[in-house]
């Protein structure tokens, strides 16, 4: 499988045959239907974002890369969280803007989290449709004057009836362009405000956009020009008296937070296995850089200060694929296994710390490589950069903004008081 | 009988020209006598008599049209009326499925892939490719020849690694008519485009994937025509894209021309395997860490879209 | 339809690696897969049972290391699976592997049809397949591009100089070429349920087989790869006329 970099022994990060098998076949189709193409999703999307790669959604939906650890009873695969993990990582190790990954990280994560707190009806309606391809459940938590605050949340859900009636708006959401695109349609894990101020008065909801093929009134969406990772759109969304039956509340009334919180910490496992897929792309591209070019008569890596800052990323990867393969087994004992000795909230450093350390590593690799290739990283038509402006998302904070990640490893060794 | 005296090679194949190429494997070996098996047309069979002391034709009148099981049988009433100690049969698509029958018929081990067969310590020793074509092996055939009646260790050679034989000799025919029970039926014989002799080309320029639409091909016949060769493609132009009816690699056709062009071929270790015994390799790729660099004379990195212009372009003044 | 496939788990003749010095493969702990020719006899197969029903069994046979081979099989869609591992069965020959085969073929159950790879990745001797056959006395269509089942087997088998299309009674054997399908890849759901199949083993007390081998393999080298490595780069189009210097390389060689 390795062909490029004899990658060393570990005894550590170890994987069962089962978990070999599947990134084998994962690495198969994501190399045969998806690295042939990413770069043609990455400029076609960049024209148009609604130039969204609908087949390559579908034929990955077939082969199952949705919905990893969902229940089959809901067209899940039945797998474990580090299952999904593998996946992401391969998926980005094939497509380094990421944008593939994302759709994929997305759709894996959340409908997890909607399974963990959603009703059962809930569920049966929506998850077989994302496993499939259909439709598309991502996270709306973002709005205009910020991200990082999440208890600060203005959006509106006023019980009327059976249905919430919801006015705010949401910014910075991926899959604004899929959702209405798709053929089911789609939509969001969505934090809205039920009760009072505060992260006490919270709800989340499965808050559908479209589904069926129909788009309900009352959602203006408008979407963005990112800077990269092209073939995924982001975009906002008003809500204008937008009308959603009651049921698809996720689990409690002024749970939300707590709910959402959860979900992050799946999310950001993924967010980070992603980084690290791109990174061994990267990698491999200085690899093969080093092993073919020359200057002043001699190989560019025989410069020290070549190999040695190739040997500093190299280990910064290892250490970031290590944090993403703690945190997803961890995940596991909590969610899969149920391990009575472990709470969710055990998983907020170790999350943290993947997805703090992942993208910046893969980004800080990305402009080394560039740098190493030199003029032709400049252009357009050397495809590196594209690996470089998709996983910068990350660092500018998509799923968790780098510093938050900073302030719940403070807060939860140091102590809350103490960081006042 | 001495231990490393080959009293009888026999060989089998449906073409002239590789049944020549076996006639000269036995003589290779010192062995007193040659006979053949062949089966078709008449005609044929009076063509290829006057290189073996004996040939066994079996008519396709008689047989029918090639079926591996049938044709076994066929082969092996030949080996019956005499007492071969090795039969030799052309290492194709055709023949080993052959050797491959004959051989559980007779009891005796066969060697497929062989590039090169010599006798040592009284037994065979052959040179074959193995680990799909990577690796050349070599590995002893039998315990020992002779212990047997008609009992011939089969070894299908692949053609192109010996020369034709030339040598006039006894010509002796015999017509066999087996009673061999016929199950499989022919039903269709689709004939491929006759391909371009690649085996005796001494110039071949062979398009890889790089090469992207099949009217890029006109560019290279132009500089195949220039260098005095023929043009090939690799295994997935062929099998997958069906722009030939064949391809030129080890699963094809191997080729040992005096001098090879890949133009867009990426170097897989098959397609290398096939082409290993070039005299001159020469090699335009845009990936300068394309595999086929390595076992590359001349390597030109660069977009083959201009350079094949460029070199037409030189070789025309 | 009671289908028999041959399935072999073999070297990944890509991911070798050969000792620098002696260009010997070194093939302790190299990795291995199901051998491509006979991942597409299984997806044959497998096609097959989706359109007219019945079963698809496999049969392998090698070195212990063979039991992983399992997984894919279960995981691929295969009923049953059948085994035979003895490490002396890491030199078993062409002629010891179909023997074997076809014992392993009959003690399994009925077969209407049996389905190879044409040549296995690493070993490559194209023997096996037309072996069975001739051991278990049934026609054999060899190197299929397309086959059709139904009374009868109706392949197109690619013989090199022509397309023969080649119709057998059943029970028979066909031995698939790498053109004849594109095989599935298992979803991850397929997977974790193969894992908890069991498989069936036979021994190799078993068989009344001679084990030893009549071919003995004395050496295996990489060949001597010794080229000039003369390179030009003209991946900037300004340097194009460098190709010249290429030229006049080959016309001091005289093959020009």
């Amino acid at each position: 499988m390795d062909r490029i970099l004899e990658y060393p022994k570990d005894p550590i990060v170890t994987f069962s045959k089962e978990e070999e098998l599947w990134r084998s076949m994962v690495r198969e189709f994501c190399q045969k239907y998806i690295e042939p193409k990413w770069i043609e999703v990455d400029i076609e999307a960049e024209k148009d974002p609604m130039n969204i790669p609908m087949d390559l959604i579908k034929k990955m939906g077939q082969q199952g890369l949705f919905c990893i650890p969902c229940s089959e009873e809901y067209g899940g695969q039945g797998g474990t969280y580090t299952m999904a993990t593998i996946a992401t990582e391969e998926i980005a190790y094939a497509d380094p803007s990421v944008a593939l990954a994302v759709y994929a990280l997305l759709n894996n994560g959340w409908p997890y989290a909607l399974e963990l707190f959603g009703s059962h009806e809930v569920c049966q309606e929506i998850l077989p449709e994302v496993a499939k391809g259909s439709a598309f459940f991502g996270i709306a938590s973002t709005e205009p004057q910020g991200g990082s605050d999440v208890a600060g949340i203005r959006t509106k859900a006023e019980k009327k009836g059976d249905v919430y009636v919801f006015n705010g708006e949401k910014a910075y959401i991926s899959g604004v362009g899929e959702v209405q695109k798709l053929p089911w349609g789609g939509g969001w894990f969505l934090i809205a405000r039920t009760g009072e101020a505060g992260h006490k008065g919270l709800s989340a909801f499965a808050f559908l956009a479209r589904k069926n093929g129909e788009l309900k009134d009352g959602w203006i969406p408008t979407l963005y020009e990112d800077i990269g990772r092209h073939g995924l759109t982001t975009g906002g969304f008003i809500m204008d008296n937008f009308e959603l039956e009651s049921k698809y509340l996720i689990g409690e009334e002024g749970k939300g937070f707590y709910h959402v919180m959860e979900g992050f910490n799946l999310a950001r496992i993924v967010v980070a296995a992603a980084t690290v897929g791109a990174a061994r792309w990267l990698l491999e591209k200085a690899v093969e850089w080093f092993r073919s070019r020359k200057l002043f008569g001699r190989n560019i890596s025989s410069f020290q200060g070549v190999s040695f800052k190739f040997a500093e990323l190299y280990a910064r990867w290892e250490a970031a694929r290590y944090f993403v393969y703690r945190a997803s087994r961890l995940a596991d004992k909590i969610y899969v296994e149920k391990d009575p000795s472990l709470n969710p909230k055990d998983l907020n450093i170790p999350v943290a710390l993947a997805k703090n350390y992942g993208p910046e590593t893969c980004v800080d690799l990305a402009e080394e490589v560039m740098k190493w290739y030199g003029a032709y990283a400049y252009t357009k038509e050397a495809p590196i950069f594209r690996a470089w402006l998709g996983p910068f998302s990350y660092v500018i904070g998509a799923e968790g903004a780098q510093n938050i990640m900073k302030v719940i490893i403070a807060r939860d060794l140091i102590g809350k008081e103490f960081i006042k | 009988m001495r231990a490393g005296e080959i009293m009888e090679v026999m060989v089998y194949s449906e073409s002239v020209k590789t049944f020549r190429e076996l006639v000269s494997v036995g003589e290779s070996l010192n062995a007193d006598r040659v006979t053949g098996v062949f089966i078709g047309e008449e005609e044929n069979a009076e063509e290829v008599r006057k290189y073996c002391d004996k040939l066994f034709f079996i008519s396709s009148e008689d047989i029918g049209d090639y079926s591996p099981s049938e044709y076994s049988e066929a082969v092996y009433s030949a080996v019956k009326s005499s007492d071969p100690q090795i039969l030799l049969v052309e290492g194709t698509a055709k023949g080993v499925p052959v050797a491959s029958m004959v051989s559980v018929l007779v009891g005796e081990p066969c060697a497929t892939e062989v590039m090169e067969l010599s006798l040592s310590e009284g037994g065979l020793l052959v040179k074959r490719a193995d680990l799909g074509g990577v690796a050349i092996s070599e590995v002893k055939v039998g315990k020992k020849l002779f212990d047997k009646i008609a009992s011939p260790k089969v070894v299908c050679i692949k053609p192109g690694f010996y020369p034709a034989s030339d040598s006039e000799r006894k010509g002796e025919m015999v017509r066999l008519k087996p009673e061999v029970k016929r199950r499989t039926e022919v039903v269709e014989i689709k004939r491929k485009e006759r391909g371009e002799g690649f085996e005796d080309a001494d110039v071949i320029v062979v398009a890889g994937r790089g090469v992207k639409k099949k009217e890029d091909l006109g560019m290279l016949e132009e500089l195949a025509k220039l260098l005095g060769g023929v043009v090939g493609v690799t295994r997935p132009l062929s099998a997958d894209l069906h722009w030939a009816p064949t391809w030129i690699g080890m699963s094809g056709i191997p080729v040992k021309p005096k001098l090879y062009v890949g133009v867009g071929v990426s170097g897989q270790i098959q397609h290398i395997a096939g082409i290993r015994n070039s005299k001159v390799i020469v090699a335009v790729n845009i990936d300068p860490n394309a595999p086929i660099f390595e076992h590359a004379d001349y390597g030109i990195i660069g977009d083959l879209y201009q350079v094949v212009p460029k070199l037409i372009e030189i070789l025309k003044e | 339809m009671e289908i028999v496939v041959c399935v072999k788990q073999s070297y990944d003749v890509q991911q070798i690696k050969f000792d620098p010095k002696t260009k010997e493969p070194i093939l302790a702990g190299a990795p291995r897969k199901m051998s491509d020719m006979d991942r597409r006899a299984l997806e044959c197969a497998l096609r097959i049972k989706e359109n007219v029903g019945g079963s698809v069994r496999t049969v392998s046979l090698g070195t212990p290391e063979t039991r992983d081979v399992v997984k894919e099989i279960y995981a691929m869609g295969a009923d049953s699976a059948y085994l035979l591992t003895d490490l002396s069965l890491a030199k078993a020959d062409p002629d010891i592997t179909a023997r074997l085969l076809a014992e392993m073929i009959k003690k399994s159950g009925d077969f209407n049809l049996i389905l190879c790879g044409s040549a296995s990745t690493d070993g490559y001797s194209w023997q096996v397949p037309a072996k069975i056959s001739k051991l278990l006395n049934i026609p054999f269509l060899p190197n299929a591009i397309s086959l059709e089942v139904d009374d009868t087997a109706v392949a197109e088998c690619d013989l090199g100089d022509a397309i023969y299309k080649l119709k057998a009674p059943l029970p028979c054997v066909v031995s698939v070429s790498l053109e004849i399908n594109e095989p599935r890849i298992p979803t991850l759901s397929a997977i974790l349920k193969a894992s908890r199949k069991q498989f069936h083993e036979f021994h190799i007390k078993d068989f009344e087989v001679d084990l030893t081998p009549e071919l003995e393999v004395v050496s295996t080298r990489m060949p001597e790869v010794s080229r000039k490595n003369f390179m030009v780069d003209v991946s900037d189009a300004s340097k194009l006329d460098e190709v010249k210097k290429v030229i006049d390389e080959l016309r001091k060689e005289n093959v020009l």
